[in-house]
């Protein structure tokens, strides 16, 4: 070989290489933005004494510990927001050479800011969030395919500075939570059958609030030369006080609590916090119960808008029904006598739309059927009723009490009535026609309907509904079985909490490895510490990608789901420490997704939002299944945790 | 005594499968531009649009050049290729194959809503395009023509890498991380890109630089061979 020849060989194998090297170093280097460690406590606490100064005594001074001579890039600033009873009251930028300075320049403003004329009374409820701006990086706004991920939701806000004709520059910041707070994140829908979950940022919409900061009119601010930027934040929030006795608890505030994606820390998993978890998301449902036994839909937590139980608008029958059969499971477990009125007045509701409705009849055996369908609906969904069953069931399990049995016998004959021989479901059934669709299949209808079989069987011991839980639970089970059945899942969560719920009557191993397969596919698909560094706080979540904000919904119904397939393991002599861990992590991270008195301070108090579950990480809309799903399984995940007593089952 | 006259030049007629291959062949010229406008409207993309006029052209020229030296258009069917041999034609089924397979596959698998995206796949045919009917055609001008297209093939694979270098550097920056699944994504990218689009002009344009190669479409070789005079091959008609 001429060395010419191995020179131009080398060559071949190593350019590309150092070109794509190059590429991914140098690109990774001008996006990524580089964040110094968080402050400690004692420098936290230190700078949140010294804003209650001057917000409380009129006195400013600059914090004092050695982790606030830290210098700051572009002097900061470091941002003050007061909020009251989840409103924001104002925000304060201070601009310094290192943080200690920023923060004297913020009290120096908070001083003779006009939100902080405030009584007595008022400053001890306010609660002061401090962001220092700790890194800022570019941000892509033209690009359509990179607007999508302009920036790390959640964690980073945006930044604009303007420069005025005659060479005025200001700066506005938008911070990491008030992105989501104002419902700029994750709106860009991907797929039409998932409107909720969503991707991108709302930049023009994100643009326009910056103007409104700045309290220009649209010709003026498109007249200014704007740069935009992106930024990280070292964040940290007031710890809540006793309401009760304000002035005693002011002088004993907590110190100030670390704030990641706008939320402290969660507690530890352990059967006592999620008891407590369980029961604040029923509290929370139940003070959305409206006086006619419908939900309040969904809330908007930051803004305090939300559905109207006494009016029309969206609403679901079979999330109602599923809501309620929660609120029987969380007394089932507790027997906390306040959840059984509202659980009686949602059941009053259905059985005032039963009456109302022209779904009813009697089937040439003689039998009665009803079938559940909300006002004006003339094509009810197998899925309302069969939650309805679960609900009715799971009331008579949890009391003792029969009165709702004949409601559920007519509802159980319409489901009965929909099954086909091979054990699957018709969804619809048509109230003109009084026809049952043979096309149409909707996600969840036959797991659940599967589900409510079982739970009658429990109830009644009538063979025939356990025949039939069987029949569709080998149906569901057996549609999989093809060539990559095993790696592909649907939304299959009600047909192993099915498995689970008909055992001992049946036993199959086919269910168990189903649902084995199920969770390990799940399990996959969750975090782990140290996979995300930056996304340490969605350890646990059920996401597909690091770019895509996982939705609390499903990492509920996973686990609820999980939990039947851990205990149907244990029935079956084959329980698995893997899945266990698995499920733990993700009651881990929805414990710290519930919106709880430390972490309400952007929660209006019209919201009655502690105990809510919003939908994602960056979303701050709660609607009722999210609470049921989470809490459900918070509640069953007692049994979990208490499996190792006296220690935190988690992390 | 007068010079013999020389022997008289015999043109053998075309037979009927002569003229349904020449007429099999022009139509296929014809075939990718019309599923191209089918595809891409011109005002979205008309510099790739103008583009395809390259394999048409290069056909009208090579027709045109035949008619000029004397010869019958069927010629260029008949006596395609200064020598024969088979790598010609396997590399032609190739073309066509990859021409045919990412019409349809921009058209009815994975069409590109935006203009621009769906234009910069439709580079891809007509690259392989330009290939197939260079390698068909067989003479010295179509020689760059298989160049080209080949070269333009290998710069387009280059790019779209680095665009996925970019777009996964570009969100490891701004996330922090990548995820097992996105890279194992952006992997399985490159390895289709490099076997659908890298592979077929890697092996055709070592072909045409080969003395082998060169010799088809009636070129001298590159490089002399050690101890080897080079001498262009006697041309033809066309």
């Amino acid at each position: 070989m001429t060395a010419r020849r191995a020179v131009a060989l080398v060559a071949v194998w190593t350019v590309p290489s150092l070109l794509f090297l190059a590429v991914a170093w140098s690109v990774y280097g001008a996006w990524r933005i580089v964040v110094p460690a968080p402050l400690p406590a004692e420098a936290r606490t230190a700078v949140v004494a010294s804003l209650r100064d001057a917000l409380d005594r009129g006195v400013v001074a600059a914090p004092a510990h050695p982790s606030l001579a830290r210098a700051l890039a572009h002097g900061g600033p470091v941002a003050a927001t007061l909020y009251l009873d989840g409103q924001v009251l104002g925000r304060v930028d201070g601009y310094g050479a290192t943080v200690a300075l920023a923060t004297a320049a913020v009290a120096e403003q908070l001083v003779v800011h006009p939100a902080a004329k405030l009584t007595a009374d008022q400053r001890a409820r306010a609660r002061i969030k401090v962001d220092v701006v700790v890194g800022r990086g570019p941000i892509a706004r033209a690009h359509p395919l990179l607007k999508l991920a302009a920036l790390h939701p959640g964690l980073e806000g945006l930044g604009v500075t303007t420069v005025a004709a005659d060479g005025t520059r200001r700066e506005h910041l938008m911070m990491p939570d008030e992105m989501f707070l104002r419902g700029l994140l994750g709106k860009k829908p991907l797929s039409k059958a998932m409107p909720e979950v969503g991707m991108g940022v709302e930049l023009e919409r994100a643009d326009r609030l910056l103007a409104e900061q700045a309290k220009l009119g649209p010709k003026a601010w498109a007249a200014l030369d704007r740069r935009y930027v992106r930024f990280r934040t070292d964040a940290f929030v007031e710890a809540p006080i006793e309401v009760a006795a304000p002035a005693r608890a002011a002088a004993d505030r907590p110190p100030p609590l670390p704030l990641y994606r706008g939320l402290p820390p969660g507690p530890s998993v352990t059967a006592d916090t999620l008891e407590a978890a369980a029961l604040a998301g029923a509290r929370y449902l139940v003070a959305h119960l409206g006086p006619n036994g419908r939900y309040v839909y969904e809330q908007n937590l930051t803004t305090g808008q939300a559905t109207d139980p006494l009016r029309g608008g969206a609403y679901s029958m079979p999330r109602h029904a599923g809501t309620t059969y929660f609120l029987a499971e969380a007394y089932r477990l507790t027997q906390a006598s306040w959840l059984l009125e509202p659980i009686q007045r949602a059941f009053a509701h259905l059985d005032t739309l039963l009456e109302a409705s022209a779904c009813k009849g009697t089937l040439p055996d003689g039998a009665r059927f009803a079938c559940v369908a909300d006002r004006g609906e003339r094509r009810p969904v197998l899925g309302s009723t069969a939650l309805t069953v679960v609900a009715l069931a799971e009331y008579q399990r949890a009391t003792g009490d029969t009165r709702y049995l004949d409601m559920a016998t007519r509802l159980s004959a319409f489901i009965l009535m929909m099954q086909r021989p091979d054990g699957s479901f018709r969804h619809v059934y048509d109230l003109t026609s009084q026809q049952a669709s043979e096309k149409e299949m909707l996600l969840y209808f036959s797991g659940e309907a599967a589900l409510a079989m079982a739970r009658m069987y429990a109830v009644t011991g009538d063979e025939r509904y356990a025949v039939s839980a069987e029949k569709a639970l080998d149906w569901l089970v057996g549609w999989y079985d093809f060539f990559v059945g095993g790696f592909l899942y649907g939304e299959e969560h009600w047909t192993c909490i099915a498995a689970e719920a008909l055992w001992p009557r049946v036993a199959k191993d086919r269910y168990l490895d189903f649902c084995n397969g199920l969770t390990r596919f799940w399990g996959g698909a969750q975090p782990w510490p140290g996979d995300h560094p930056d996304q340490y706080d969605l350890v646990g979540a059920h996401m597909v990608t690091p770019f895509l904000m996982p939705q609390n919904t499903p990492a509920g119904s996973h686990s609820e789901a999980s939990l039947s397939t851990y205990l149907l393991g244990r029935h079956m002599g084959r329980p698995d420490p893997a899945l266990r861990r698995q499920i733990l992590a993700t009651l881990h991270y929805l414990l710290r997704q519930q919106i709880r008195p430390d972490s309400d301070f952007a929660v209006v108090k019209a919201a009655r939002g502690d105990g809510g579950l919003p939908g994602s990480p960056v979303d701050r809309v709660v609607r009722i299944d999210y609470v049921q799903h989470v809490c459900s399984a918070m509640l069953r995940g007692v049994e979990l945790a208490r499996e190792v007593p006296r220690t935190p089952a988690y992390p | 005594m007068a010079a013999p006259l020389p022997s008289a030049k015999v043109v053998a007629p075309p037979s009927s499968s002569d003229w349904l291959l020449a007429g099999l062949m022009l139509l296929l010229a014809i075939v990718p531009p019309v599923a191209f406008r089918l595809t891409v409207p011109l005002r979205t993309a008309p510099i790739a649009w103008a583009m395809h006029a390259i394999p048409i052209v290069a056909w009208a020229l090579a027709v045109v050049a035949v008619v000029r030296a004397g010869a019958s258009p069927w010629d260029l069917v008949r006596r395609g290729g200064l020598r024969a041999d088979a790598r010609r034609w396997v590399y032609a089924g190739f073309g066509l194959a990859f021409t045919v397979g990412y019409l349809v596959a921009f058209k009815y698998l994975i069409p590109n809503r935006l203009g621009w995206a769906q234009a910069l796949l439709e580079l891809l045919p007509l690259a392989t395009w330009c290939m197939v009917t260079g390698t068909l055609i067989a003479r010295r001008g179509t020689w760059w023509l298989v160049l080209v297209g080949g070269v333009a093939l290998l710069v387009w694979t280059i790019g779209a890498l680095i665009v996925l270098t970019y777009t996964a550097s570009y969100l490891a920056g701004v996330y922090g991380a990548f995820g097992k699944g996105a890279s194992a994504g952006v992997y399985g990218a490159m390895a289709l890109l490099v076997q659908f689009v890298a592979l077929l002009p890697a092996f055709q344009l070592k072909w045409i630089m080969t003395r082998a190669g060169r010799r088809v479409f009636g070129l001298a070789p590159l490089w002399s061979a050690p101890g080897r005079a080079v001498t262009a091959p006697a041309r033809s008609a066309a």
